[in-house]
């Protein structure tokens, strides 16, 4: 059993993972993911599509809030900007959806910079407001420009075609989603073991210290701006997709604070966590309607009652986690896998 | 003991099949959003008729089965359910919801066959020839709007000048549903529309929209919103003393709406599709009955009646669909109904295969001591020109 570090050359320190098991482990979980939808359901299927669109867009915000120490209650707007650009580009301009979410998505970054601005003299709460300003304009400019957008109507999205092959289900577009959901989570893990992750880190930490020793501020806050909408911007591009309509009530100010919460169970500051996070958030409502649903041949009523239980539970959840385990669910998967890793003879 | 076990285990497999499965039913519905005062009452009443359905021996023998998921008023996520109704659950029909939802699922809807009974009374989804599976299930808000034109016009005597109207909507595809239709109306039959007014769906202050109406105004009003945030209209508009007449649609006003505005509500007028609770109608005992035995502590509005009516509708389609029910049956049987009674709770019921419109007519109602009285019934012409808009 492996008690130590046996770091002896500089490749054995840059490797990305220590031990053979999970790289094995992991390609494992591909295989069985790619597996997923010949068996699954188009419910789960749905499910899990949404927690992948989930799990790209809580990275991104974590990158932003849990690595940068930049909190942004704007990611709603950030995701709507990704998604109208997507199907604006595609129903308006015809671009194909490969170029249209790349180009999507470095929209969004150009709008995460330029409401990234503010970051460079605001902190904190203050940070926080500023963002919400963003979530506001951005709503407003959706509602309103309404040769663009069709205002609150919204309108729907014809299915992206992969050769003339069409992506109009959900076990289809599930490939699409995941093909997407692996390098965003490795680009992530990458990032925290390069210069730019560690300015992040450093400025998060103490902006001043940080500054001292050489980081520029200017430069790594609008870098971490960028970075997080653009994770945004994928994410609602693929929201564009799935659900097939961009529609402004689609991101309200409750899906930011949906996201924050993701980042705040799953874990601030891990890439993991925000996996875990996205998947918690995006099954508790589900797990909820499915026992109320279960319920009703027992008593008709549960449906009505469980539906308004959901945002309890969110809030309890919350207190929960902020109280009892600050870093999440990653850090209870940590806890539990080293008692494991040691144990019976834990020392 | 093993062998008998296996005839056991054979037959316990072989009898479950034989007993008929029940018909599944798609139940879309909004407990949580803001569109929730119709909701709770409509979740309720389809629950109600399927279980009362289900105790006179179900439809053609078998049960029915709803199959529900709540919405909070969200396309994407009726986008979802409806996803899982289709694929997963095998629905044969939907008792849709809103407006937003049911407009952005026509273009599924009419690919997949699905006959979707809705809420949402939009005048959009009333021409066949566009969307062949979608059934309003009342009298759509263009007709409401024509109604309310005509009854202006009708009533105005001052030959000086044509009546002066306004549009008050909601900012969401429900409330903005019948508004080019009712312009385009207004300006047929020589009625002013001075001012259109939108506000917010989940509203708490309408007193900036009142103020730029009063500077124009009209005569009369049209809301069209949900009953939870009219009266926030009502009293904005009696504490700033405006003089206009209101009228509000289907949706805006029922039974509540008294209780919510107290004096800013009287004189208000209202059009309305269904019976009111305890109301002198054919089927009321049934569902008064019903309450009493099954949930005598909670009260009920209009919406209630709602759930009732679109749930005996289906069955009613499913029936004559006959024993092996497909969507296109259903869809036909629907479109057999003529002058259909529907318990008496609205005018009787018609749709064929050319006008999705279920009644052209409807009641006016007004606020007068606190309670919401029927004046008379009032109806529009089933013109063709106004289908689908």
């Amino acid at each position: 059993m492996r008690c130590g570090d046996f770091r002896v050359s500089y490749a054995s320190d840059e490797r990305i993972f220590e031990t053979r098991l999970p790289p094995v482990a992991l390609a494992a979980l591909l295989a069985l993911l790619a597996l997923v939808p010949l068996v699954a359901g188009t419910y789960w299927l749905d499910v899990l599509n949404r927690i992948g669109i989930a799990i790209i867009g809580a990275i991104g915000l974590n990158i932003l809030v849990g690595f940068t120490g930049q909190i942004s209650i704007g990611h709603a707007a950030f995701l709507s900007v990704g998604a109208y650009s997507t199907a604006i580009l595609e129903v308006k301009a015809g671009v194909p959806f490969w170029l249209a979410i790349p180009l999507a998505a470095g929209l969004t970054s150009g709008f995460g910079l330029l409401f990234g601005v503010p970051s460079l003299r605001l902190k904190g709460l203050y940070l926080a407001i500023a963002t919400l300003a963003a979530h506001f304009i951005t709503a407003y400019v959706i509602i309103h420009w309404e040769r663009m957008t069709n205002g609150v109507l919204g309108f729907n999205v014809p299915p992206a075609t992969v050769f003339g092959f069409p992506l109009d289900s959900d076990a289809r577009i599930f490939y699409l989603i995941f093909a997407l959901v692996v390098p965003a989570v490795f680009f992530a893990k990458n990032l925290f073991r390069t210069k730019v992750g560690r300015a992040f880190i450093a400025v998060r930490d103490r902006d001043v210290a940080a500054a001292v020793i050489g980081v520029s501020l200017y430069r790594y806050k609008l870098l971490a701006f960028v970075i997080s909408s653009f994770y945004a911007g994928v994410a609602g591009g693929l929201m564009a997709h799935h659900s097939r309509i961009v529609f402004p009530d689609a991101f309200s100010l409750l899906v930011a604070i949906d996201y924050l919460a993701m980042i705040i169970i799953g874990g601030m500051g891990s890439i993991l966590g925000s996996i875990y996070g996205a998947a918690f958030m995006t099954l508790l409502p589900e797990v909820l309607k499915l026992g109320a649903t279960s319920l009703t041949g027992v008593y008709p009523n549960a449906f009505g009652l469980i539906a308004s239980a959901r945002d309890i539970v969110f809030g309890l959840a919350i207190i929960f986690f902020l109280m009892y385990e600050p870093q999440g669910l990653a850090r209870i998967w940590m806890r539990f896998r080293s008692f494991w890793k040691l144990w019976p003879y834990a020392y | 003991m093993r062998q008998l076990l296996l005839a056991l285990l054979a037959l316990a497999l072989g009898a479950a099949p034989a007993a008929a499965q029940a018909i599944k039913i798609g139940n879309l519905v909004d407990l949580t959003g803001p569109t929730s005062d119709q909701g709770k009452d409509i979740a309720q009443g389809r629950n109600d008729a399927v279980q009362y359905i289900n105790e006179k021996g179900g439809v053609n023998g078998r049960k029915l089965e709803l199959v529900s998921v709540e919405y909070g008023f969200q396309p994407p996520r009726a986008v979802a359910a409806y996803k899982k109704f289709v694929e997963d659950d095998k629905v044969l029909l939907v008792l849709g919801y809103g407006t937003p939802d049911t407009e952005a699922l026509r273009p599924y809807i009419t690919k997949d066959k699905v006959p979707y009974i809705s809420g949402s009374y939009s005048g959009h989804l009333t021409d066949p020839k566009m969307t062949p599976y979608n059934f309003p299930g009342g009298i759509d808000y263009t007709s409401q709007i024509r109604i309310f034109l005509n009854w202006v016009k009708e009533g105005w005597k001052d030959t000086s000048r044509k009546p002066k109207v306004a549009f008050i909507f909601a900012d969401n595809a429900y409330g903005r549903a019948p508004i080019e239709a009712g312009r385009a109306y207004a300006k047929e039959i020589g009625v002013d529309l001075v001012d259109e007014e939108v506000i917010p769906t989940v509203l708490t202050d309408a007193t900036s929209q009142l103020l730029t109406m009063k500077q124009k105004d009209p005569d009369f009003a049209y809301i069209n919103t949900n009953t939870q945030w009219v009266p926030v209209v009502l009293k904005d508009s009696y504490k700033l003393g405006l003089k206009t007449k209101y009228v509000v649609n289907n949706y805006g006003i029922d039974e509540r709406t008294p209780a919510l505005a107290r004096e800013a509500a009287e004189g208000v007028y209202g059009i309305q599709d269904v019976a009111y609770w305890g109301e002198n109608v054919p089927g009321m005992k049934t569902l008064m009955d019903w309450h009493a035995k099954h949930h005598p502590n909670d009260t009920h509005a209009s919406p209630y009646m709602r759930g009732w009516l679109w749930t005996l509708m289906a069955a009613e389609a499913i029936k004559r669909a006959g024993p092996n029910p497909t969507g296109e049956g259903v869809k036909k049987a629907l479109e057999s109904l003529r002058e259909w009674d529907t318990w008496g709770i609205t005018p009787p019921f018609t749709y064929t295969n050319e006008d999705h419109r279920p009644t052209n007519r409807a009641r006016l109602v007004v606020v007068k001591g606190g309670k919401v009285v029927p004046v008379r019934e009032v109806s529009v012409e089933r013109d063709m020109k106004w289908i689908g808009r």
